[in-house]
C-alpha cells in the first residue's frame, strides 16, 4: 500500500490489516544520538563529582560506571522504556524489531554492542553509509539485530470538519473524488481563508462557484459525504 | 455506512482504547481500567477490523489515522514480550551458554587456534630467542612488565600501587571493552576478529616469553593462573561471535547476507550475555586474588588448574540432557 519511495515500512499483521511503520533518517536519529551523549556525560559528571571524594575507591567505581553507562545504558533503556533511550523519547523516535513489535534482549543487545563498527571510522561513518544505502535507514547494528528505528505517533486532534448546512454533490462522485474533497474540508482550517477560497475554485465546474463561495459550496458537500444530517 | 454515522457508532470505542493505552503509558493502577484487559484480544481484532473498514471506503484520513495509531500501539502491547520468562537467566548460566557455544564449536574452536597459536608460538619464540619480543613490543612497556612482575612487586600485575578495588574497575572497563570489540570486529568480514586475536595472542605471548626469560615466570605465572580460565576463555568466546558474524557474511549459505546476518546476530547475543559475566568475573579475581602476594604459588596454580577444568567441563557437559 505504501509508495515505492515513501519512508514507511509495512507490515501485515494476523488481523489482516496492514501496519505502516514511519522510519526515522539519520539526522533525527543522530540528534537523539547527541542528547544521550549529553545526558551520558551530565551522568558521568555527576557520578565522579560524588566518588571523586573516594580515592582510589572512588576511581575503580568510577570506572565501573562508565562502563555501565557507555556499554549498557542504551540497551537497557531500550529494553526497559518502550524502545527508547532519552534521547530518542525527546525526538520522539523508538526502536521496534521489524515486525513492529517491542524490541527483544537478543536485539537490543546486539544492536548496541555492533555500535563499535558503525561508529568507525569516525562520527558514525559506516553507520551513516549503511543508512543511506538500506531503504529502510538501518545501521549495520540495525541489519544484524532485525531492528528498526520509527516516529512515534504525535498524539492528534481529529480536525472536525467544520459545520455547514449539507449539500449533495450535483452528479454523483468517485471515491477519489468523494475522499478528496473531505479531505479538503478537514484541512481547512489550517488554510489561511484565501488559499481555501483559491483551491475550491479549482473544482469550478462542481461548484458551479468561484472564490469564497466555492469554499463554502465545498465544505457543504463534505458534510453531506460524511453523513451529517441537515 | 457514512462516515458521520461510522464515527458516532465506534467512536467511545476508539476513545476507550486510547484512554487505555495512555493509563497504560503512565503507569498507574488507580481506578478502573478503561478496557478490561482480558478484552482487549477481541476489541483490538474488532478495531483492526473498522480500520480495514476505514481504509476500503476511503474515510477521512484523520480517521484513517487514528485508528492506524492505536492499533500500532496495541499491536506493541498484544504481540512484544513473547520471549520473557521469569528466571530464564538462571537457565541460561546453567545450561544455556554452554549450548550457545556448542551450537559454534567449530568457530569456538577456530578462535582458540587464532589466539592460542601465536600466543604458543610467541612464548616458544622467547626462549630461544629472547630479542624477538623486541620486534613486537617498544623496549619501555616491557620493562614496565619486567617491574610488574619483578621480586619488589608487593602486588602482581600493577605499575605503581594501585588499590585492589581500582584495578577492578579497570579491568572490567579494560577487558570488557576489548571483548566486544573482538565481537564487533567480525562484522568486518571477520576481519576484525582475527585481526584483534591474533595480536592479543602475540602481545600477550610475547609478554608471557619475556618475563618467563627473564625468570620472573613463577610470579608471572601464578599471577595469570586463577584469571586466565575467564579472561582468555571470554576473550576466545567473544572471538567466536566475531567469527559467526563474519561467517554469514563470508559464506551466507542458503541465505541472503541480509538474512544470514539476523540468524548470526541471534547466535552470537547467546554467547556475548554469558562472554560479558565471564570477563567481569575475571575481573574480580584478577583484581583481589590474583594479585595478592601473600598466597603461595602451589595454591594460585591449584586454583587457576581447577577454574581452567570447570570452564572446558562446562562448555562440553553443561546443559546437555535439556538440548536432547
Amino acid at each position: 500500500m505504501a509508495p515505492a519511495l515513501d519512508t514507511v515500512r509495512s507490515i501485515t499483521t494476523p488481523e489482516g490489516i496492514e501496519l505502516e511503520l514511519k522510519l526515522a533518517g539519520p539526522v533525527p536519529r543522530a540528534c537523539a544520538w547527541a542528547i544521550d551523549l549529553a545526558v551520558r556525560a551530565g551522568i558521568l559528571i555527576a557520578i565522579s563529582v560524588v566518588l571523586g571524594q573516594l580515592g582510589k575507591l572512588g576511581m575503580g567505581l568510577m570506572l565501573i560506571c562508565i562502563f555501565l553507562v557507555e556499554w549498557l545504558y542504551p540497551a537497557v533503556c531500550e529494553l526497559k522504556f518502550d524502545g527508547a533511550t532519552p534521547g530518542k523519547k525527546l525526538m520522539r523516535l523508538r526502536v521496534v524489531n521489524d515486525d513492529g513489535t517491542p524490541v527483544t534482549l537478543a536485539a537490543a543487545v546486539v544492536r548496541n554492542l555492533l555500535r563499535t563498527v558503525d561508529f568507525l571510522p569516525f562520527m558514525y561513518g559506516v553507520g551513516l553509509a549503511s543508512m543511506l544505502i538500506n531503504r529502510e535507514f538501518r545501521r549495520l547494528g540495525d541489519l544484524v539485530a532485525q531492528t528498526v528505528v520509527v516516529y512515534r505517533q504525535e498524539p492528534r486532534h481529529a480536525a472536525a470538519i467544520p459545520d455547514a448546512p449539507p449539500l449533495a454533490p450535483p452528479r454523483p462522485l468517485t471515491v477519489e473524488e468523494a475522499h478528496a474533497i473531505v479531505e479538503f474540508a478537514e484541512r481547512s482550517r489550517e488554510l489561511t481563508p484565501e488559499r481555501a477560497a483559491e483551491l475550491a475554485s479549482i473544482v469550478r465546474n462542481l461548484t458551479g462557484a468561484s472564490g469564497p463561495a466555492a469554499r463554502e459550496r465545498l465544505l457543504r458537500m463534505a458534510n453531506h459525504l460524511v453523513g451529517r444530517s441537515p | 455506512m457514512k462516515q458521520h454515522v461510522f464515527e458516532a457508532r465506534y467512536g467511545a470505542e476508539w476513545d476507550a482504547f486510547e484512554a487505555w493505552l495512555a493509563r497504560r503509558e503512565s503507569g498507574t493502577k488507580e481506578g478502573p481500567p478503561p478496557i478490561p484487559d482480558v478484552e482487549i484480544p477481541q476489541r483490538y481484532r474488532r478495531l483492526c477490523h473498522q480500520l480495514a473498514i476505514a481504509r476500503d471506503r476511503r474515510y477521512a484520513t484523520d480517521i484513517v489515522d487514528r485508528l492506524h495509531d492505536i492499533a500500532i500501539e496495541v499491536h506493541q502491547v498484544l504481540y512484544g514480550g513473547r520471549t520473557r520468562h521469569d528466571h530464564a537467566w538462571l537457565g541460561y548460566i546453567l545450561g544455556g551458554f554452554a549450548r550457545c557455544v556448542r551450537s559454534q564449536r567449530r568457530l569456538a574452536l577456530a578462535a582458540i587456534l587464532l589466539f592460542f597459536v601465536p600466543f604458543a608460538l610467541m612464548v616458544a619464540l622467547a626462549q630461544v630467542y629472547p630479542d624477538a619480543v623486541y620486534y613486537v613490543m617498544p623496549g619501555h612497556n616491557l620493562a614496565e612488565f619486567e617491574q610488574m612482575y619483578g621480586p619488589g612487586a608487593s602486588r602482581l600485575g600493577r605499575r605503581g600501587a594501585e588499590s585492589d578495588f581500582y584495578m577492578f574497575g579497570y579491568y572490567i572497563f579494560n577487558n570488557v571493552s576489548i571483548a566486544f570489540q573482538t565481537f564487533a570486529g567480525g562484522l568486518v568480514f571477520a576481519l576484525g576478529t582475527v585481526v584483534v586475536l591474533v595480536i592479543n595472542g602475540v602481545m600477550i605471548g610475547a609478554v608471557a616469553g619475556h618475563v618467563t626469560a627473564i625468570g620472573y615466570g613463577p610470579a608471572f605465572w601464578s599471577f595469570v593462573a586463577g584469571h586466565s580460565a575467564f579472561e582468555l576463555g571470554g576473550i576466545v568466546l567473544s572471538g567466536a561471535a566475531g567469527l559467526r558474524l563474519g561467517s554469514a557474511l563470508v559464506s551466507p549459505g542458503q541465505l541472503t547476507r541480509k538474512e544470514a546476518l539476523a540468524v548470526a546476530g541471534r547466535d552470537a547475543a547467546g554467547i556475548m550475555y554469558g562472554v560479558a559475566g565471564m570477563i567481569v568475573a575475571a575481573a574480580f579475581i584478577e583484581a583481589f586474588w590474583s594479585a595478592n602476594t601473600d598466597i603461595a604459588h602451589a595454591i594460585k596454580y591449584g586454583v587457576g588448574i581447577a577454574l581452567v577444568a570447570i570452564t572446558i567441563g562446562y562448555f562440553i557437559s553443561a546443559g546437555r540432557a535439556r538440548a536432547a
